[in-house]
């Protein structure tokens, strides 16, 4: 699916740049080139763990033209919830469980804080590398074009993908439209193959009451990779509302089709009157996502402070619905330090296809996922940046945020998360 | 804290609402670095990712960028 990532030092940079009339080179203290370094750590409360490094290397040539190369390198590691019922640390009638995708898996089911069995993780390592080519170049006095391509390769993942946008500056750059378009090709090739979805995984040893929509004595069928297509589309409006503020407003629609299925991700069939896990099988999503969101974003200078605050409604017809307000103050200490507060709440809504677990009453339904990211939620971050100017020349800074994520109608417990990233900005 | 969020919001918003037409040599504040609407593009960037791996909405401010099998 597509990772959001800015085309963006010069798409919306630029927007801004020549929606003030600046020149993009004024911006960056008269600079030819810039490198930005910037290396995050990721971490979940006993779950997953990230480590990402990334680097921008921009060529300023003047009159707003402009090139940015982008470099990232993810490691992840950890357990991730794998849409397996969660049953605490209580005992449980769990499945012995082999995947194909080599990934490893905890089998024992049951209880075991002890031995530290949870059957509801999964196990992963992974490695990613990105490479993004962005390129901003004035055609006209009042219309700019931004390129770019992108790259993403993971062990059983890769996209590549193309975008361009157009910024019209009218009424003596007040107001700046804003038209993007953007397609990327995504594949998943898991080792072992694409299952079939809502096949089976694993039956359980003693089978008291499987349903008739389990095949317990057949494989399940492979498939050798998954694509899907992913368009996105942005219209948006940049207004200068006054000395101190700027506003921001954005429609923005993406069609997905294909694979949008999670290969890894699992369901627990449940017996209501044996009261435990009979059969897991593997989700099954629809192959084609439709989605949209409204975004809107001021930007407010207090005379020494600045502020920024935004907020987007997003929905799709998966029938998730979410708002996501976000703010940040960034406090001016003295002409070179400053204190950036970062306060973020997100709600979401359920997919229509989602659900905890099957029943073995139930019939068999199109499309069933028990990913805990498809489900009613909300996200709360809190964080603090410090940053330093380094005279005309670059910045550094520190950042650390707290993310807690709560789940409603599932008995997932709260994620927790702590965020730390530093940063080295070169102008040379 | 949804209410309280809102609260913030709504005064933040109505002790900026008042619109002018800014010439362009009134611009001084406006011009600044940190007045750009992402004036930090990793830390921008790294956020997306970690919502987008955690959430089932994304997107809304640009197009484009790499995919990953995060979500």
């Amino acid at each position: 699916m597509q990772l959001k990532k800015l085309p963006i030092r010069s798409a919306l940079t630029l927007a801004t740049c020549t929606l003030l009339g600046t020149g993009q080179s004024q911006a960056d203290d008269d600079s030819d080139w810039n490198m930005d370094i910037s290396s995050l750590y990721y971490a979940e409360n006993e779950r997953v763990t990230v480590n990402k490094l990334q680097s921008i290397l921009s060529r300023d040539n003047g009159e707003g033209e402009k090139l940015d190369f982008s470099l990232v390198y993810d490691t992840m590691s950890g357990a991730s919830p794998n849409g397996r019922l969660y049953t605490g640390d209580s005992n449980t009638n769990s499945v012995s469980v082999t995947t194909a995708s080599g990934f490893a898996f905890d089998v024992s089911g049951g209880t075991s804080a002890q031995s530290g069995s949870q059957p509801w993780l999964t196990e992963f390592k992974d490695t990613r590398v990105a490479l993004n080519v962005d390129w901003s170049k004035p055609v006209m006095r009042n219309f700019t074009t931004h390129w770019g391509l992108s790259a993403s390769v993971e062990n059983d993942y890769n996209s590549f993908g193309g975008n361009m946008s157009a910024n019209i500056d009218m009424f003596q750059k007040r107001t700046t439209l804003t038209l993007g378009a953007g397609m990327n090709l995504d594949s998943v090739d898991p080792n072992g193959g694409i299952p079939e979805g809502l096949g089976r995984l694993e039956c359980a040893d003693s089978t008291p009451n499987i349903p008739n929509w389990i095949d317990c004595d057949a494989p399940v069928t492979r498939y050798e990779a998954g694509e899907k297509i992913v368009n996105d589309y942005l219209i948006g409006l940049t207004q200068v509302w006054n000395r101190y503020t700027l506003m921001q407003f954005n429609y923005a629609y993406g069609n997905i089709t294909g694979y949008l299925t999670d290969p890894y991700k699992q369901v627990s069939v449940i017996d209501n009157t044996f009261d435990g896990e009979i059969a897991i099988l593997y989700e099954k999503r629809p192959d084609v996502r439709q989605r949209q969101s409204v975004f809107w974003k001021m930007v407010r200078h207090r005379i020494r402070d600045v502020y920024r605050l935004s907020y987007r409604y997003f929905w799709d017809n998966w029938a998730v619905r979410a708002h996501t307000v976000d703010f940040r103050y960034r406090w001016e200490l003295s002409p070179k330090h400053y204190l950036q507060p970062h306060l973020r709440y997100s709600r979401q809504t359920a997919a229509g296809f989602f659900g905890t677990h099957l029943s073995s009453d139930d019939e068999l339904p199109d499309y069933f996922s028990a990913d805990n990211r498809l489900g009613e939620q909300n996200t709360y971050t809190a964080g603090l940046k410090y940053g330093v100017k380094l005279g005309s020349n670059g910045e550094i800074g520190l950042r650390v945020e707290m993310l807690q994520q709560h789940y409603l109608n599932n008995p997932l417990p709260d994620m927790e998360v702590l965020v730390v990233q530093g940063s080295v900005s070169l102008n040379f | 804290m949804p209410k309280f969020l809102v609260l913030i919001a709504a005064s933040l918003v109505f002790s900026a609402c008042a619109f002018e037409k800014v010439e362009p040599w009134d611009r001084e504040y406006l011009a600044e670095d940190k007045m750009q609407l992402v004036p930090d593009t990793l830390e921008y960037a790294f956020d997306e990712h970690i919502y987008f791996s955690n959430e089932a909405a994304s997107g809304g401010q640009s197009v484009g960028g790499g995919g990953c099998g995060c979500n």
